[in-house]
């Protein structure tokens, strides 16, 4: 195990208590994927959303997810008979989201992915899928069934903007590739999203996993960068909601924003699959918990950035940095999951 | 303020005359002529057949009966068109001119022969008859007190206009035209009369769609305010009906200049073709003399203008100008006092001044001129706009902005004041960066990523164009680098759509930031020395330098600097010469500021280039630094040339093309004039650009549709020595992916004419050809060859680093990848690179440049780029912005053990332990 992997539940620990969000997830909440490739209308397209959603299944099958908890709906199942579960039809998708209900628990994650076209112009927003398409009031609708789990809905195709207010709810993260049902060009968020969750890329923080926000903050910069770089007119605008509020944002804040706002939920939540902390040793888990408090403290300092002088934030700041990274030696010293549990 | 909605149409002069005129057929010595009436006549006045109007018009008048009044009236005004003053006044004797209507005309044929007191004794009367142009009468005592200074009483002249408007007492397409510039003069007061003008001017066409003054007063308005494409259309709407007229002639010559058209100058000519006596049109020649630095041809324009009216003041500007220009002190200064004395309030006098100064690149004596105006007149906001304009040129900021807003609230409908106003707002966007001879203003979006290259560059610059001029410029010289090229092009010329890539005011320069430009077509490290040789050869001379010569030696500054940098040999350049259409050294400057083609300033930038070099290379570059002494001095070219050289211009040229004859003796010999498709070099849609070199040719000149393989394989082989058919050859097997077939005539091509590296050219498709056939060393050569002449093509630089990082030369890898960064700075991969080179090499600062880089380019993974450009900074010795650094990577990740492993190291924790760092890079 390195160390990386050792700190992993320390690390959500002390981010959840940060938060105040250990109530709604506590520690070994099981993880959950349901990714969706939609019609491709060529072949080009078809192989591209494919691609997509196996960076996407894979990586969180790598990440810890169980591989039973990882379903993907393709658009022809004689593409990749081994991954795709069934055909991604409108009545398998609905299918699919209500297993979920049952397959899951309160306090589980479940990350709901979609790869494909949608429109959103004219008529209600919707997701193009073989068949009949289903739009956002039926997501909506069938999300209902998760209660009491933290739902990550990522609409990653062009067109997509108009889900954000029928899916937005309080404790959901709702990500689209565009602003508005408008923006019907050919969106390449999900690529760069598929990228940030395969292998350490979206990974900003080095903790050793991916969260929605990292994903969001990494797909969009490099939305930006190749739009740029290719001298091209952006037509695509990602947005993030995670307050509930039916406004996404596109640069949400983080845990970082002094208040409430898109982008804290997003954060805490990550494709990957937390170690048990039943599993740490007295040692590991008393290391766990002052790591948590440096954490907080950190966090705490960083709030005060903008009023503090410049070398006192540095100094203290170093003070902290320093602190936590003996800890983390000392984590890792301690074997962190590797021990043998106390009782 | 005109109130009231448009009236009724009265019967105006020209619809009640329809009385057939017979004329005497003996009368006419010279052919029978058909009878016409004065309604045709009139219609040869306004198609433009003067000449015929004249002719049947004279007889007429001269009959012993009294000449109709309209048969007068059409006369005047063919003789006024043709510029016959004389003979339009003759045309009034035995008329009396106030009880038949012609009072106004008579009155301004008069002014036009420069006779002031018998243009007002004219007006007066008609307007005491109380005839038709009574009201137009006023009109005209208003403007003449104008123009003497009677400010007060030209206002309640003009403001009676209004009244007369208002009352319904303006009914005439004349009266409405009297109106409206009346409303025009007025908006200098309230500006909402501006909207009146252009009102009574569109009810003036209105009511006689035919008559084109409106029109063109019409035009001239929106020129005025800087809207070039309404003006050309009001004024091209004149010139379909009668294309010879000389006033919509004159004012389209405007416009095309206003927009950098080059028929501007035909377009003048033509309307002096047709009335060589319009003063107007005179002086308007007389400045673009001036311009263009042909000092002399100015004043003989301006002496011309002020021959037809002595006492014009627009003449007398324009000369006392070529006098200023010209350092012809106490000429200039009686010119300056006996206007002055003519009109105390003609604050004009010193806004032309102030915009002759600017087109000389006189900066300082601009804003001190266009100061000079507005203390003369309080309300010339055209000079709080030059005032301002000219003190954002030389960096005063903020004395700038507030006199831009002074002319702005005085004048809301100037384009130009208005969009250099928002972006002088957007400067708060921009950072300000110090260095030891620079002050830069770079967008805080771009600004971490490019200060460091753009301060080393300029720094170096300085060190080198010190030495070299033995000069320095007062410090700090002002640097802004625009992200987008509309911002640029406003801080330029106050408009959008420059085709230049910087700019140079003497103390403040202004470029494009690579950003702002397709990757590939700029390359912003040479614009930047380019420009900033412009300060010294501006200020070493004080701006008395030609146009060509500062020119020349900034290109020449590039090429000394880097490889590759500065402009190279186009097509049209060979033929040109080999044509002998290369403009001699006499009449270079035209090449920059009257250019005949749209390519023609290119290939002056580049001949410029080739006189200062035959120049240093025959006579040293002392020779140079005389020559700028001289013209600082005020001597003339021929004085210069004389000075330094010892040479008559003539001689020079001789001696000149004589040398570039022999240089280029072979391109010129291979560049056949082939009839048909094959290799046209179709130039008209190139770049190029006012204010900055054209970087030559976008398009490949020997791809698309020609003739066929083997008829291209016929030719090729009859003609081994023609560079187009060579290369339109290899050009259509390269794209057949014929490559073994393509290596021969692209090696005849390139040995033809080896500097050729526009699009299409031998060494890029060489090199492609040698990679596809895995010669790899043969595809280093080409593209060596092709990056020794071309300095933009940033996927040939990126093509030959990764050519010579598989063939293990990593010196000269990194020594491309450098010269990539004054292309593009915005490629990770490059900085990457270097960053790697630099920290194997042991030249820490340089890797910490390039982690810097690689920091500000906002990468996806910021706690390592930061973590990376901390160890490089430790590296370098600078243990504390490490320490700062790695604590910035541990704010993203606090848990980075790596970063933290550094911050254990460097705050004397602990040594760092094996296997705390960051693997390899990505891609």
């Amino acid at each position: 195990m390195n160390r990386a992997e050792a700190r992993r539940g320390a690390v959500l620990a002390s981010r959840l208590a940060v938060a105040g969000l250990l109530s709604v997830a506590p520690l070994c909440a099981d993880a959950h994927l349901l990714v969706v490739a939609g019609v491709g209308g060529e072949d080009a397209y078809t192989d591209r959303f494919h691609l997509w959603s196996t960076r996407v299944a894979d990586a969180a099958v790598a990440a810890g997810l169980r591989p039973e908890n990882v379903v993907y709906l393709g658009e022809r199942e004689d593409i990749d008979p081994e991954r795709i579960s069934a055909r991604s039809t409108g009545e398998n998708v609905l299918a699919e989201i209500a297993a979920l209900a049952g397959r899951s628990s309160p306090g589980d994650d479940v990350w709901i992915v979609l790869f494909g076209h949608g429109s959103g112009a004219a008529g209600p927003p919707r997701f193009n899928l073989p068949g009949r398409d289903l739009v956002a009031a039926e997501y909506a609708a069938a999300l209902e069934q998760l209660p009491d789990r933290r739902v990550v809905f990522i609409n990653a195709s062009s067109a997509s903007g108009g889900f954000v207010g029928p899916l937005s709810q309080e404790g959901r993260v709702v990500i689209t590739a565009t602003k508005s049902g408008g923006q019907s060009n050919e969106s390449l968020f999900g690529g760069f999203l598929a990228e940030a969750f395969d292998g350490a890329a979206g990974d900003a923080n080095k903790d050793g996993r991916t969260s929605a926000l990292e994903a969001f903050e990494f797909a969009q910069r490099e939305i930006e960068r190749y739009y740029r770089q290719n001298g091209l007119l952006r037509t695509e605008n990602a947005l993030l909601d995670d307050d509930g509020d039916g406004l996404g944002s596109s640069e949400p804040a983080g845990l970082e924003a002094s208040e409430a706002a898109d982008g804290r939920l997003a954060s805490l939540v990550y494709l990957a699959q937390e170690a048990e902390p039943s599993t740490l040793t007295a040692k590991a888990r008393e290391l766990t918990e002052r790591r948590a408090g440096i954490q907080r403290r950190i966090d705490e300092l960083r709030l005060q950035r903008e009023t503090l002088d410049e070398e006192v934030y540095l100094s203290e700041l170093q003070e902290l940095m320093v602190e936590l990274a003996l800890v983390d030696r000392e984590l890792e010293e301690a074997g962190g999951a590797d021990g043998e549990p106390d009782p | 303020m005109i109130s009231g909605g448009r009236r009724s149409l009265a019967g105006t002069a020209a619809g009640a005359l329809v009385l057939a005129v017979v004329w005497s057929v003996g009368a006419w010595p010279a052919r029978a002529q058909e009878p016409v009436s004065l309604d045709e006549i009139e219609s040869m006045l306004r198609t433009g057949r003067y000449e015929d109007a004249i002719s049947r018009l004279e007889v007429r008048t001269g009959a012993a009966e009294a000449a109709a009044p309209r048969a007068v009236q059409l006369l005047v005004e063919a003789l006024i068109a043709t510029g016959r003053y004389d003979e339009a006044a003759g045309a009034f004797e035995g008329v009396d001119a106030a009880d038949s209507g012609l009072g106004v005309l008579r009155g301004r044929v008069a002014l036009l022969g420069g006779d002031r007191e018998g243009a007002r004794q004219a007006f007066e009367s008609a307007r005491a008859a109380r005839g038709r142009d009574a009201l137009v009468a006023s009109f005209e005592l208003a403007r003449l007190a104008r123009d003497q200074g009677v400010i007060e009483q030209a206002t309640t002249g003009f403001y009676a206009m209004i009244d007369a408007y208002n009352r319904g007492a303006a009914d005439t397409a004349e009266e409405l035209v009297a109106v409206a510039e009346a409303c025009q003069w007025l908006g200098r007061d309230d500006p909402e009369l501006f909207k009146d003008a252009l009102r009574a001017y569109d009810e003036a066409v209105a009511l006689d769609p035919s008559w084109p003054v409106p029109r063109i007063r019409l035009g001239e308005l929106f020129l005025e305010k800087y809207d070039s494409s309404q003006a050309r259309t009001s004024i091209a709407d004149v010139l379909r009906t009668n294309p010879r007229h000389p006033e919509a002639l004159l004012a389209m010559a405007r416009t095309m200049r206003f927009d950098g058209d080059p028929r501007a100058a035909e377009t003048l000519d033509a309307a002096l073709d047709v009335n060589p006596n319009l003063i107007a049109a005179r002086v308007f020649r007389a400045r673009l003399r001036l311009a263009s630095e042909r000092f002399g041809e100015a004043r003989e324009e301006a002496e011309k203008a002020i021959q037809a009216d002595p006492e014009s003041l627009t003449a007398r500007t324009v000369l006392a100008a070529v006098e200023f220009i010209e350092g012809r002190n106490e000429e200039f200064a009686s010119l300056r006092d006996g206007i002055l004395a003519d009109n105390p309030r003609y604050a004009d006098l010193f806004n032309e001044l102030a915009d002759a100064s600017v087109e000389n690149r006189l900066y300082p004596q601009a804003r001190d001129f266009a100061a000079e105006a507005v203390r003369l007149d309080p309300k010339s906001w055209r000079g709080y706009g030059l005032l301002g304009q000219n003190q954002l040129r030389l960096g005063e900021i903020e004395a700038g902005k507030g006199n831009l807003e002074r002319a702005f609230a005085g004048d809301p409908y100037n384009v130009w004041i208005k969009n250099t106003l928002d972006l002088v707002d957007t400067f708060v966007q921009y950072r300000t960066i110090q260095s030891e001879h620079f002050e830069f203003h770079i967008h805080e979006s771009e600004a971490e990523l490019l200060a460091p290259y753009v301060v080393e560059l300029a720094e170096e610059a300085w060190e080198v164009l010190v030495e070299r001029y033995r000069f320095e410029p007062p410090t700090p010289v002002r640097v802004e680098v625009y992200p987008s090229h509309a911002d640029f092009s406003v801080r330029t010329v106050g408009l959008a759509g420059l085709g230049a890539l910087g700019v140079c005011f003497g103390p403040v320069l202004a470029l494009d930031s690579p950003s702002a430009r397709q990757v590939g077509h700029f390359n912003w490290g040479a614009t930047l020395w380019h420009e900033l040789a412009h300060t010294f050869t501006l200020l070493v001379t004080d701006a008395r330098i030609p146009r060509w010569l500062t020119e020349g030696l900034s290109v020449v500054e590039e090429r000394r600097a880097r490889p590759a940098w500065g402009d190279d040999v186009q097509i049209p350049f060979i033929t040109s010469l080999r044509d002998g259409d290369l403009l001699g050294i006499g009449e270079l400057n035209d090449g920059f500021m009257r250019p005949k083609f749209p390519n023609q300033i290119g290939l002056s930038y580049y001949q410029a280039s080739l006189i200062c070099d035959w120049i240093e290379a025959n006579y040293g570059f002392d020779a140079v630094l005389l020559m700028l002494a001289g013209y600082r001095e005020g001597k003339s070219t021929e004085e210069v040339f004389q000075e330094a050289m010892a040479l008559s211009l003539e001689s020079f040229d001789e001696r000149f093309f004589g040398y570039l004859r022999e240089r280029f003796g072979t391109a010129m010999a291979a560049l056949y004039d082939v009839p048909g498709a094959v290799g046209r070099d179709d130039t008209e849609d190139e770049e190029s650009g006012e204010d900055g070199p054209s970087r030559g040719p976008r398009r490949n000149l020997f791809a698309g549709s020609g003739p066929d393989l083997e008829a291209l394989e016929r030719v090729a082989k009859e003609r081994p020595d023609d560079f187009r058919v060579q290369m339109t050859y290899g050009n259509a097997l390269f794209a057949k992916e014929r490559y073994a077939e393509a290596e021969a005539p692209l090696l005849r091509g390139r040995d033809l004419f080896p500097e050729f590296v526009g699009p299409g050219n031998a060494y890029t498709l060489l090199a492609e050809i040698y990679r596809e056939l895995e010669r790899e060393e043969e595809a280093i050569e080409a593209l060596q060859g092709l990056l020794q002449h071309n300095e933009t093509a940033w996927d040939e630089h990126l093509a030959l680093a990764d050519l010579l990082a598989g063939a293990g030369r990593s010196e000269e890898e990194a020594a491309i990848l450098e010269r990539t960064l004054y292309i593009s700075p915005f490629d990770a991969g490059v900085h990457r690179r270097l960053a790697e080179f630099a920290s194997a090499d042991g030249r820490f600062d340089v890797a910490v440049r390039e982690r810097a880089a690689l920091v500000a380019l906002d990468p996806p993974d910021r706690a390592e780029a930061l973590y990376r450009l901390a160890r490089a900074q430790r590296d370098a010795g600078r243990a504390e912005q490490a320490r700062r650094t790695v604590l910035r990577a541990l704010e993203v990740a606090p848990g980075y053990d790596p970063a933290q492993e550094l911050l254990l190291d460097l705050v004397g924790k602990e040594p760092a332990r094996k296997g705390r760092q960051a693997g390899v890079e990505g891609p």
